[in-house]
């Protein structure tokens, strides 16, 4: 039998229920003088439990629709609302914790933390959450780094390990939490297509047991193996 | 139009501004600090420009009161090699403030109106006529007296109220009142004479033609041979004192605090130094990307290293303009302040055009060899290596990274103490300057208690409760030592005769004592001498530790000891451990008194009150200035107690204003600690995003570079307490060679708790920006930071 990578039971739900909402999101980044408006008002459903990949060419806006869903940056306008929570409205501590306790996040570059070893860097959204005590923590990341396939490489650092286990560790640091969404900026973007598949696995496996997943990629290999593919060009979806 | 690489060493400065800002203001520090090298130059050049004004005698003799008329006033002065001769009459007595008596001096001026030398210049309101007083200009500013009237206690015990008719000035009354516990008046010398019951002049200052001491000795033994006619005049109270060109009260101990404040400047610009050296290794360290990009694009390594190079001369241009204007200020400050606390005298604003020479070209040379260097390093690196070095996201590797993964502590604190890893080089030059600072202040910490130790020490040894002397080295008559010895409240006194003289060019005390004096007697070598000797008159005499090591004299030596009455012959039979006195000799009072051709003569008595009450010994020096001065000899007094906490605190104020400049280290490391932390904050930025994005509160972000910062000052600390031992024992002896003084080493572990409770307290409080600063990035920002 095999374990659960979110740790529970996958939870029967409605399909079709929404579990993000955007209504009419714009996003202008300003840089001195110059604006750059990134999003051009965005409408967008994403079912709970669905696997999303999001595509288009550089500077389309894909990264920024990922950073309003995950509240990384504020729409300059319209509404971002996630299982219920407007989370445009929320100040920045209350997203951190919130994302804390509800997000998952993958980044290209992995983002480990290089003084951390591998099991502490999975433990670190719990520490934060303060979730459990410490013992529970350490069970618990250990928990996902079996399931990533590092079970005897908890004690090594980033730097010790290949760019394909450090994004191992990265998923099992997404996981930490019991993530209702898992969010994956290029994951796979600095892999090799062998790991890049096997990352996809995982990526679908925490899908199929409940969590929702949302990807950017350029790969459209990759894409194609999502439940759905949305497309942005200028700021706009413009493909479903 | 500029080049695209000159643009480049420009634009680099402007990338990181807080960073530029820091590097510009401890360049500013640096340059600053060598300003106090013009310290002593300033403070010479406001000096002559008092001497002249004040027209400062090149040679000053003291006798007992001495009725001249003007006839013989102006044959003084027509003595060859004297160009001007002033007389004054000199009174020492108290004057009330209130209730409480405070000890005063007033100088009696023939004729405000033609003064040659030592002038006493009138600021404000009249020359005084008889009955009336001018104050000085530092008995206001220094709490000594304020008012219409001055009651002046009379040598019959009376009290006089004069009206004062306005302020004065000068250089010798002000350093009075400014340094030690006097107020000082100027007046006619008829008031004087009313007050003090004898007419006449106790003081000569004689301007020179020639002042090398051969020629002086001509000129005293030309004036000795004018006076023999005078009735009363029985040769100098005082051995005779030459000014050397360009010297002033107390020049020798400024000069030796000078010193001291350049040992500390040197390491305010060593400190500086460590920090421009590591910033630059930062600025190139973070730029290798570049560099590599630059030389595959046909960069040479020359080119290369011009662009830093120019960086870091326009970092030094910012810094030497800015620390250049804040260098001349803070020499003016500090002449100001040693001018208007120790001297009396208000300096004005100068500029010491060496010093301000040599600051611009510290600002301009320091930086680019600081530098140097990183820019080799930068330019020899291999464009391969270059392009795949990995910027922040390394550390973890290593000794001490292994060590601090077994730190226990909540996981935002382990990360930023396992952050202090990352950069090794840097956390361990911050580190480094923390511990200079931390060393300096511990070294003058320690030095202010070794000083104060030795001051309590010396004034422990000796066991009276009032010292009481007579003015102008008037001998008590048998009729005052009755009146002395039948006060109430006094259970004892001892006799003494004090003079000064010269052994081997060098100032020395001349004591005269009883066999058994009361005080501790530390011999380190020979004996003290005995009762026989004592009662021969032997011409033996016991040096104290201070002249021994400034002269080479030892026991068995015979040494000439330039007396008032001529040169004696001593045999030194013992070496006395005097602590913090520059130099003595002590001889039997029979001796002295032949020495200086005062048969039975004591000018001094230490007396023993009845009671240990600090108010009934000041009730007891009041009752006995009053009796004596009611039997016809005025007396000034000191109750002992109160003499000890005066000189505990003069000497701990000279100690805070060097310590004061060891804060100028403080500043060069705290703008250290925030540079390396903001440096740390920049770099980390994207790391920080992520952070944001798995949960991380503010508080955790402030905590994880809170607890890095912290880790770096407590590293410093330690470094400090080691470095701190060594630079205290130096100083210490710095301070001890340079001032003639026999200090002992003390490293006291209140010290270390002070400066760790005060490294936690600044490097908290400096942190709070940068700190702040990490905590407040938005974590979209953060992760598109580059």
């Amino acid at each position: 039998m095999s374990q659960a990578m979110i740790g529970r039971e996958p939870i029967p739900k409605p399909v079709g229920h929404p579990l993000i909402e955007l209504a009419g999101v714009e996003k202008v980044y300003r840089n001195g003088k110059v604006e750059f408006p990134a999003l051009r008002g965005v409408d967008l459903t994403i079912a709970d439990g669905d696997m999303v990949a999001i595509v288009g060419p550089s500077g389309s806006g894909k990264s920024t629709i990922m950073n309003m869903i995950t509240g990384i940056d504020r729409p300059t306008a319209g509404t971002v609302t996630v299982d219920g929570e407007r989370i445009d409205r929320m100040s920045e501590e209350e997203l951190a914790v919130w994302r804390g306790r509800r997000v998952g996040v993958v980044f290209q570059f992995f983002q480990l933390l290089p003084t951390l070893t591998a099991l502490e860097n999975a433990m670190l959204p719990m520490d934060f959450a303060r979730r459990g005590t410490t013992r529970e923590r350490r069970e618990r990341a250990q928990h996902n780094l079996d399931l990533v396939g590092l079970a005897e490489m908890g004690d090594r650092l980033p730097s010790e390990m290949s760019g394909g286990q450090q994004q191992r560790v990265a998923i099992a640091r997404a996981l930490a939490s019991y993530p209702t969404l898992v969010i994956g900026d290029e994951p796979t973007g600095n892999l090799d297509t062998t790991t890049a598949a096997e990352m996809f696995g995982l990526l679908r496996r925490v899908c199929d047991e409940g969590a929702t997943v949302l990807y950017v990629t350029h790969d459209l290999e990759l894409a194609a193996r999502a439940n759905r593919t949305i497309t942005i060009r200028d700021g706009l979806v413009v493909d479903e | 139009m500029s080049s695209a690489i000159l643009r480049k060493s420009l634009t680099d400065l402007t990338r990181r501004r807080a960073r530029a800002f820091f590097t510009v203001l401890t360049l500013a520090l640096a340059v600053a600090s060598v300003g106090i090298f013009a310290v002593p130059g300033l403070m010479q050049q406001s000096m002559d420009r008092e001497i002249a004004s004040n027209k400062l005698a090149d040679l000053t003799l003291q006798t007992e009161p001495l009725v001249l008329s003007d006839a013989r006033l102006e044959r003084l002065g027509a003595l060859p090699n004297v160009e001007a001769v002033g007389a004054k009459s000199l009174f020492s007595t108290r004057i009330y403030v209130g209730a409480r008596r405070q000890r005063a001096i007033v100088m009696g001026v023939p004729d405000f109106e033609r003064q040659d030398v030592d002038v006493v210049t009138p600021i404000s309101g009249s020359a005084p006529a008889t009955g009336g007083v001018l104050t000085d200009n530092q008995n206001a500013s220094k709490g000594k007296f304020e008012g219409p009237t001055v009651r002046v206690i009379a040598a019959d015990g009376t009290v006089r109220p004069l009206p004062v008719r306005g302020e004065g000035r000068n250089l010798y009354g002000g350093s009075l009142a400014a340094t030690e516990d006097f107020a000082t008046f100027y007046a006619s010398p008829e008031t004087v004479a009313a007050l003090s019951g004898t007419r006449g002049y106790t003081w000569f200052g004689l301007r020179l033609r020639d002042g090398s001491p051969a020629a002086a000795d001509r000129t005293v033994d030309a004036v000795r041979q004018e006076l023999r006619g005078v009735k009363g005049f029985n040769g100098f109270s005082e051995l005779p004192e030459l000014r050397k060109p360009g010297e002033y009260p107390g020049k020798e101990v400024f000069e030796q605090i000078a010193s001291v404040m350049s040992a500390v400047t040197l390491l305010a610009l060593l400190s500086a130094l460590v920090l421009l050296s590591n910033t630059m290794t930062t600025l190139i360290g973070e730029q290798t990307s570049e560099i590599a990009a630059m030389k595959a694009i046909g960069g040479s390594r020359r080119q290369i290293a011009w662009i830093y190079r120019r960086t870091a001369l326009l970092l030094g241009l910012l810094g030497a303009a800015l620390g250049v204007v804040l260098g001349v200020v803070l020499a003016n400050v500090i002449v100001a302040y040693f001018g208007t606390t120790f001297f009396g005298i208000e300096t004005g604003m100068h500029v010491d055009a060496a010093v301000l020479g040599a600051s611009v070209l510290v600002g301009l040379i320091g930086p680019p060899l600081a530098a140097a260097p990183a820019i080799r390093r930068a330019s020899r690196l291999p464009v391969q290596e270059a392009l795949q070095a990995s910027g922040s996201a390394v550390g973890g590797q290593g000794r001490l990274d292994a060590l601090l993964r077994r730190v226990r502590a909540p996981r935002s604190a382990q990360i930023g103490l396992r952050s202090v890893g990352r950069r090794k080089r840097r956390t361990l030059a911050t580190a480094m300057q923390v511990g200079l600072a931390v060393a300096t202040l511990l070294a003058l910490l320690a030095l202010g208690t070794s000083v104060g130790d030795i001051t309590r020490s010396y004034y422990d040894d000796t066991h009276l409760d009032v010292w009481a002397g007579t003015f102008a080295s008037r001998p008590f008559t048998d009729d005052a030592r009755r009146a002395l010895r039948s006060t109430p409240g006094v259970e004892d006194i001892q006799p003494l005769l004090m003079n000064g003289a010269k052994v081997d060019g060098k100032d020395a005390g001349l004591w005269g004592m009883v066999e058994k004096p009361w005080m501790r007697l530390r011999i380190t070598d020979g004996r003290w001498y005995t009762a026989a000797e004592a009662a021969r008159a032997t011409d033996v005499a016991v040096v104290g530790s201070g002249l021994a090591a400034a002269t080479g004299a030892t026991v068995g030596d015979t040494i000439t000891a330039q007396t008032a009455a001529g040169p004696a012959r001593l045999r030194i039979v013992g070496v006395l451990w005097e602590p913090g006195q520059p130099g003595q000799l002590y001889m039997p009072l029979a001796t002295l008194q032949r020495v200086l051709e005062a048969p039975g003569h004591v000018n001094t008595y230490w007396i023993r009150s009845e009671s240990a009450d600090h108010a009934f010994i000041d009730r007891l020096t009041t009752k006995l200035e009053d009796t004596l001065g009611a039997h016809g000899t005025p007396i000034t007094t000191m109750a002992w107690y109160d003499q000890k906490a005066d000189n505990v605190a003069q000497n701990a104020n000279i100690t805070r204003s060097i310590t004061v400049l060891g804060l100028v280290i403080v500043a060069i490391s705290m703008v250290g600690l925030v540079n390396a932390i903001t440096t740390g904050v920049l770099e980390r930025t994207r790391e920080i995003g992520m952070l944001r994005c798995v949960g991380a509160r503010a508080r955790d972000i402030r905590r994880i570079f809170g607890t890095e910062g912290l880790v770096i000052a407590l590293a410093g600390w330690l470094i400090g307490l080691v470095a701190g031992y060594a630079l205290a024992y130096g100083i210490i002896e710095l301070t001890a060679s340079t001032a003639n003084l026999d200090l002992t080493f003390t490293f006291p572990a209140a010290n270390a708790a002070i400066t760790f409770v005060g490294t936690v307290l600044l490097a908290v409080l400096v942190l709070l920006a940068p700190v702040r600063r990490a905590a407040r990035f938005k974590p979209g920002e953060a992760l598109r930071y580059a």
